[in-house]
């Protein structure tokens, strides 16, 4: 399969604006939900890895479901073969599922703690564009943390642009993704018919 | 013979069956290994598996004790590919734990199941550097389907039982089980819960009748079907059904390297081996066919070649795979169906009515006559005398492993069987070495048959220290050395492909493989002439222990047809030419 160069939309922007991202071609939005068993996270990596694969982005965390483990990955295919992704982590015991969201209807959301200079204040912040949600999460002495949540490009990018201070910090964790309706509109699976061999 | 012999049964007491309630991880794993049918290991034991050992004679296991731990990998590979059963291996911690590595991942490649048990350094110490301590774990996630890491004796039973159930379920593979030593010796109780799974691993369902019925349909509509078959044909035991739907279809079918034997090489619809060193009549066909089958293979470049030239001319392509993850890969099918070789195999024969072509048969004849294997007459010892001599004394059931290089070609396109699980090889990994251990393990499965190891004198050095294992043992292996004083195939790479600059490839030294034969205990000829061939190898195969015979061959010959690097199948250059 020739890799495409076109940048792509996605699918039913929601009126939250936050399922407009834009994904370059390669990009690929994973959703693997992994059994809670010591060494998941290095198999996957290690896969992903080994087959080529660049993880650009990786948000890992507990689910609703007792035992399982929520991976969302933002994967660069580069010049593989997009559905080997999902076909080569389906093989992997501890993997309960796996599906490539890119083109389904999903909510990506990442978060951000910025600690802000001395005598900087929070309010800059509200620089930050819709749908950009900031709030003060630890303030004392010298020192303003601020946890920023919105659409992956959004915070990360706004942080970039509003150039605080030297003194300032920031750090900006791998987006979640959850797909809220798949791409031909219906409601995605728990993926639990992937054949294991 | 003057080494002396003893068969290591470890039945001195009497076998264990019922473990106390409290018992060692040891004692538990070990009882684990007999529920699941296990009469055989393969290891040696050290420093952090100690504990394994000292209860491995209260259990009714063969353990045999190997030189080296690629050879137990190897060993536990053969047994499993001549058995269809799971082979097991063992290796203490650190450097006998990595020195698995290329065993399993030999085995992994060709979808071969194997469940491998290293010792660990105990739990405390993981994670300090202490002495022998590798991380076997992350070093072999690559060359394995599972692996697990035991910290509480009482999941041994469980752990067991799933690694068994991946390894040999769906696509075949290697299961890794490392235990610290400590919980090799903690005491539990022999009752443990089994693993619960959010998604159970299981074989794929039944196969998408909709994909089965469109390729039923391009297969009867074609007029140029061609079939290529690989091993995964053999695991899912569908020669029988491969057979049936060649002959439906008037289809000529091409194998693999580890589909050798999937299909009679005797039948007048068998083309032998495809891809880079494949027949040129087969290679042919594959160019030219309008719709091509390829099931139980994954189309890697050793097949395919350059892949834009792989099919030309094929308006369809079927691929049929137990792993959906191989369809696509290479190869992009316009009909892909995830199941059962034979299963699939089976209900297109069903769906898709007998029609003889006989355009195509002759035109399949005429490449044949075209471009048959030929090889020189120049009065040198040549490989392929050597290999119709060894196969002619061999039985219908006896067992060929072959190493890797021109020796493997040879081999392979020379092998004149009709089932499969009697030729073995490395496809996949290519690993020099393989044949000897992975013959004394088929050997082990096999006592009663006849067990050829066929190897370069390059491979060959490479793990015989397991002659001594083959002669304590006593697993009569005869290893047949086609001895050209080169690295064959790369020197012919060199030769056809890198300016025909000859580099590091002389063995200016090889050792008299007589007297090496007769230092380890095993019987020793060397063949010259055509006409010892016969009578060194009636002497090899009287022998009631492991032989070794060295055949100084013709250090020119090569393998012809080849594919030039880089080119397509239709590209093959033909001894003739070369």
């Amino acid at each position: 399969m020739a890799p495409q160069t076109t940048p792509q939309t996605r699918q039913a922007p929601g009126r939250d604006g936050l399922t407009t991202t834009r994904h370059p071609a390669r990009i690929r939005v994973i959703s693997v939900r992994v059994e809670d068993r010591r060494g998941v996270l290095q198999r996957v990596t290690n896969l992903l890895g080994r087959r080529g694969f660049g993880i650009e982005a990786c948000a890992v965390g507990a689910s609703a479901e007792a035992g399982v483990v929520a991976m969302s990955l933002r994967i660069d295919a580069g010049t593989q073969a997009p559905d080997q992704i999902v076909k080569q982590l389906a093989k992997l015991i501890d993997v309960v599922s796996a599906e490539d969201i890119t083109h389904a209807t999903t909510v990506e959301w990442a978060s951000a703690l910025v600690d802000l200079g001395s005598d900087e204040l929070a309010a800059t912040l509200e620089q930050l564009p819709e749908p950009v949600v900031t709030q003060v999460v630890r303030q004392s002495g010298f020192r303003t943390i601020v946890a920023v949540g919105g659409p992956p490009g959004a915070v990360e990018a706004g942080l970039r642009e509003l150039r605080l201070r030297p003194s300032s910090t920031w750090i900006c964790g791998g987006p979640l993704a959850l797909a809220v309706a798949s791409a031909d509109g219906s409601t995605p699976g728990t993926g639990r018919d992937r054949q294991g061999s | 013979m003057t080494v002396a012999t003893r068969i290591d049964r470890a039945t001195t007491r009497a076998p264990k069956v019922n473990l106390t309630p409290e018992s060692t991880g040891a004692e538990l794993l070990l009882a684990a290994l007999i529920k699941e049918g296990v009469d055989t290991v393969f290891g040696i034991p050290g420093g952090a598996n100690l504990p394994i050992y000292q209860h491995l004679p209260d259990f009714p296991l063969r353990h045999i004790l190997v030189r080296h731990e690629q050879g137990a990998a190897h060993m536990a590979d053969g047994y499993a590919r001549a058995s269809g059963r799971v082979g097991v291996c063992l290796a203490t911690s650190g450097p006998g734990a990595l020195n698995l590595i290329t065993g399993l991942a030999t085995a992994h490649f060709d979808s071969v199941p194997v469940v491998a048990i290293t010792g660990q350094v105990p739990a405390a110490a993981i994670g300090t550097d202490a002495f022998q301590e590798s991380d076997v774990i992350g070093s072999s996630l690559s060359v394995t389907k599972h692996s697990y890491q035991i910290l509480d004796a009482t999941e041994i039973p469980g752990v067991v039982a799933e690694a068994f159930h991946i390894a040999r379920t769906g696509r075949p593979g290697v299961v890794l089980i490392d235990i610290p030593r400590d919980v090799q010796q903690q005491l539990a109780t022999e009752s443990a819960e089994p693993i619960r799974r959010q998604r159970p691993h299981r074989a794929p369902e039944q196969p998408a009748q909709a994909q089965i019925a469109q390729a039923a349909g391009f297969l009867a509509a074609a007029e140029r079907p061609m079939i290529l078959a690989g091993r995964g044909v053999a695991i899912a035991a569908g020669q029988g059904a491969l057979r049936e739907l060649a002959e439906i279809c008037d289809a000529p079918v091409g194998t693999t390297l580890l589909g050798t034997g999937v299909f009679p090489s005797t039948h007048p619809l068998a083309l032998g081996l495809v891809g880079f060193m494949g027949t040129g009549y087969c290679n042919q066909a594959v160019t030219d066919c309008d719709v091509l089958l390829m099931v139980g293979m994954r189309a890697d470049d050793r097949v395919t070649c350059r892949l834009d030239q792989f099919a030309p001319r094929a308006r369809h392509i079927i691929h049929i795979n137990i792993d959906p993850a191989e369809l696509g890969k290479t190869v992009k099918a316009d009909c892909q169906v995830v199941g059962d070789a034979c299963t699939v195999l089976a209900e297109l024969a069903v769906q898709i009515p007998t029609r003889q072509r006989p355009a195509w048969r002759a035109q399949v004849a005429l490449w044949r006559e075209l471009h048959p294997l030929r090889y020189p007459s120049n009065g040198l010892l040549q490989p392929q005398e050597v290999l119709a001599a060894c196969y002619a004394r061999l039985g219908p059931g006896d067992i060929t492993v072959a190493d890797v290089g021109l020796n493997q070609i040879w081999a392979a396109v020379a092998w004149a069987g009709a089932e499969p699980g009697k030729f073995l090889n490395s496809g996949g990994q290519g690993t020099m070495g393989y044949a000897l251990p992975a013959a004394i393990g088929a050997q082990a499965a096999h006592p009663e048959r006849t067990v050829l190891s066929v190897s370069g004198e390059g491979g060959f050095v490479m793990t015989l220290q397991e002659l001594a294992t083959a002669v304590e043992a006593r697993l009569p292996v005869k290893a047949v050395v086609l001895n050209n004083r080169h690295l064959g195939m790369v020197r012919q790479f060199q030769d056809d492909f890198y300016g025909g600059v000859r580099s590091q490839v002389d063995h200016h030294l090889t050792p008299d493989f007589v007297l090496l034969a007769k230092a380890f205990g095993c019987f020793g000829a060397v063949v010259e002439q055509v006409a010892e061939i016969g009578p060194a190898l009636d002497a090899a195969f009287a022998h009631q222990g492991p032989a070794v015979v060295d055949f100084r061959i013709d250090p020119g010959a090569n393998v012809y047809p080849i594919v030039p690097l880089g080119l397509g199948l239709p590209d093959f250059i033909e001894y003739s030419q070369a």
